[in-house]
């Protein structure tokens, strides 16, 4: 049974865990309730040459949730320091408009990127997993 | 030996032959039934007997005496069974049962086949094998008890195969399956184009143009501090 067990966890490891910023998407740091989650997997992201979406956007009640978020993306981003792709964000979250887009290490065959984005209190944070090459490529994709 | 030296060695083994098949199948009109059909053959083969024919006698007696045991306990013969019979679980079962059996040692075997399959009792066994009651008892019990085990253990190892081979399927299955949902302040939605809809709005403002607005914010910045 322990061996199953632990056979089912191995198996069912969700695809952006190791990364810090994985109990939001668990909504372990803000309520579901507050949250507006959006999971999407398979075919129809075949258009945006990606596998798997994850986006959380909430509105933050107070300073520590945004610093809280903040802090994980902050370890997340210092992980992969030299896949920034674009940045306008400050490590003093001073600013009231912050976005940072990273480009994760490769999982198998798929890349992997992860984007944070914050106006004010609104917050987004976004998981992408797919054969999409750039965000760029995104952006035209999009259009 | 000569009729006359059959008749007079048969009057007194008749008592002596009696007792043995009483020994198999009790104080039963059976047992005078083996004594007759032993004298028949002694009868009729007493041109090759030598003198004395007692212990040939008893020996033919006791065969006699299984003979007709396993007749009272009928067995099936295995290629006989339907086919019906041998796709169900308790033929399978069964089947199984017969290959743990196979890898007992021979005695416990021998007994455990003569038990359970030929439905011999064990007082049987023990005059059969000319052992004690309580000897294959015990060599019974330890025979059950093996096979016991020895089924468990496959049985557990086939649970554990099935259940990864379920785990890895539905893993699989999960994997490579469509999935679209949006939890909006925790209310589900599953329409692919809500979904959608809410997806194509996220990525967009992710990754619109920002150049207007963060020269905004770089001037904000500058004139707040």
């Amino acid at each position: 049974m322990i061996f199953m067990a632990c056979f089912w966890m191995l198996l069912t490891t969700n695809a952006q865990s190791g990364l810090n910023i994985e109990p939001l998407f668990a909504g372990k740091i803000i309520p579901q309730q507050r949250m507006v989650e959006t999971r999407v997997k398979g075919k129809m992201l075949s258009k945006y040459q990606l596998t798997l979406f994850r986006s959380v956007r909430f509105q933050a009640n107070n300073k520590q949730e945004i610093t809280r978020v903040h802090d994980l993306i902050e370890l997340d981003k210092k992980k992969h320091p030299n896949n920034i792709y674009s940045e306008n964000y400050s490590s003093t979250k001073s600013r009231s408009k912050e976005t940072l887009m990273l480009q994760l290490s490769k999982e198998g065959n798929h890349n992997r990127f992860l984007c944070y984005k914050r106006n004010n209190e609104e917050v987004t944070v976004i998981y992408m997993e797919g054969t999409l090459n750039s965000l760029d490529t995104l952006r035209e994709l999009i259009k | 030996m000569t009729t006359d030296e059959f008749k007079q060695q048969a009057e007194g083994l008749r008592l002596q032959l009696i007792s043995v098949a009483q020994k198999y199948l009790g104080t039963t009109d059976e047992a005078e039934d083996i004594v007759q059909d032993t004298m028949v053959k002694l009868w009729l083969m007493r041109e090759q007997l030598k003198s004395p024919i007692s212990a040939f006698a008893c020996m033919v007696t006791r065969n006699l005496c299984i003979d007709c045991l396993r007749r009272k306990h009928p067995t099936v013969d295995i290629t006989q069974l339907s086919y019906e019979d041998d796709l169900s679980d308790d033929g399978e079962q069964i089947e199984q049962m017969l290959r743990v059996i196979d890898t007992l040692p021979s005695t416990q075997r021998t007994i455990l086949r003569m038990h359970h399959l030929q439905g011999m009792k064990t007082k049987e066994i023990a005059i059969v094998l000319g052992s004690t009651e309580v000897a294959v008892r015990k060599t019974l019990s330890r025979a059950r008890s093996m096979v016991r085990k020895r089924l468990i253990a496959i049985f557990a190892a086939a649970s554990l195969l099935i259940g990864i081979s379920m785990v890895t399927v539905h893993v699989l299955k999960v994997e490579s399956s469509d999935e679209c949902v949006a939890y909006v302040y925790g209310k589900k939605y599953t329409d692919q184009q809500t979904v959608m809809a809410e997806m194509k709005r996220t990525m967009g403002e992710m990754t619109e143009d920002n150049t207007q607005n963060e020269i905004e914010q770089q001037l904000n910045d500058l004139f707040s501090n």
